[in-house]
């Protein structure tokens, strides 16, 4: 292995998973989180390692990697729309069996939980708990102003706190149910 | 159900408060419970996030090997870029023979054209005037070695033809 290759090796192996985690949690689906992770990747080999502290490599990936995955999101909901122009005889009943398998397999509460997140709230959420990032950092690679990401992580975690105790209250409703029918 | 101070709450969770701001926020949470649930329950989102777990060594090796191996292969030209490379000596051999069939195929297509052709062209070479008489002119007796026969035509005198009819 080349020095390059192995300086390169050292940030994927230190970077990879977290970026995986990060990506996963944005997305809903590991596939594709797993696709953008490698494609940030790339796109770093080709920029050139070398050129990055590895600080600013981890930030650049981020960046970069939180774009793509905006990117995907955006043509999931293009997709949607067009799902729904087309007559229900028509429409496949999978579209996506892998993906189902996957979910199914999963069935995360938090994939759930961030799914009814707006995505920039979800990624200054994910940034912060997962990354611990500060607000400065935060803001600094999301391009946004401190005081903004500040206020969209006190939303955030008020609306997460709200969909828990919902499902949380149907999920008691359901074994309280459960127990009057078996009594 | 939000206290005015939940937000400062969730601040001093991120270690985002100057100090003083911080104590007055710990004294306050101290002492409201509606703050001490919210602070529980961030918390606790905070654990299941961080919990996710990360994927796994096969799939990081893997996709490691599918970078550096993309990217260390030498790049595939398409077909119309690629030069061909040729020997030398059968380069030369090769477009001697295109020569020469270019030259065949000029030279096949002049020899197909049709001839220009002379009314005399076919004739056969007429015999010497002293044979046919004295009378015959004819010039069309050039052999075929290309050279002219000279006749010498011989008139009778002016009484002489008269007389006859």
């Amino acid at each position: 292995m080349t020095p390059n290759h192995e300086k390169f090796a050292t940030l994927f192996n230190e970077l990879y998973p977290k970026l995986c985690r990060f990506l996963e949690c944005m997305l809903g689906e590991r596939s594709s989180a797993q696709d953008i992770a490698q494609e940030s990747f790339l796109q770093l080999y080709r920029f050139g390692t070398q050129r990055l502290p590895t600080e600013e490599a981890r930030f650049w990936l981020f960046r970069v990697a939180r774009n793509l995955a905006l990117n995907e999101l955006s043509k999931r909901q293009t997709r949607l729309k067009l799902l729904h122009l087309i007559p229900d005889p028509l429409r496949p009943e999978k579209p996506n069996p892998e993906a189902e398998l996957e979910h199914a397999e999963q069935s995360n509460l938090l994939w759930d939980l961030l799914q009814s997140l707006p995505e920039h709230q979800r990624a200054i959420l994910l940034l912060r708990e997962q990354e611990e990032l500060s607000y400065r950092e935060i803001a600094r690679l999301l391009d946004i102003s401190e005081s903004k990401v500040k206020v969209d992580i006190f939303r955030a975690r008020g609306a997460l706190r709200e969909e828990w105790a919902q499902r949380q209250g149907a999920a008691t409703n359901v074994e309280k149910h459960r127990r009057r029918n078996q009594v | 159900m939000n206290c005015e101070w939940t937000e400062k709450v969730s601040l001093l969770m991120d270690g985002e408060l100057m100090l003083e701001e911080a104590a007055k926020a710990s004294a306050h949470l101290a002492a409201c419970e509606t703050c001490q649930e919210a602070q529980a329950d961030f918390l606790q989102l905070r654990e299941l996030v961080q919990d996710y777990p990360a994927p796994g060594l096969f799939a990081q090796r893997r996709a490691l090997a599918s970078i550096l191996g993309a990217e260390s292969a030498p790049e595939r030209l398409p077909l119309w870029k690629r030069r061909i490379a040729v020997p030398a000596p059968i380069f030369a051999l090769l477009f001697g023979a295109v020569l020469m069939l270019g030259a065949l195929i000029v030279a096949s297509r002049f020899s197909s054209l049709p001839k220009p052709t002379s009314p005399l062209q076919n004739q056969p070479p007429r015999a010497n005037v002293a044979e046919d008489g004295p009378r015959s002119m004819d010039f069309s007796a050039f052999d075929r070695g290309g050279r002219a026969v000279i006749y010498v035509v011989r008139q009778p005198p002016t009484s002489e033809r008269k007389e006859k009819p």
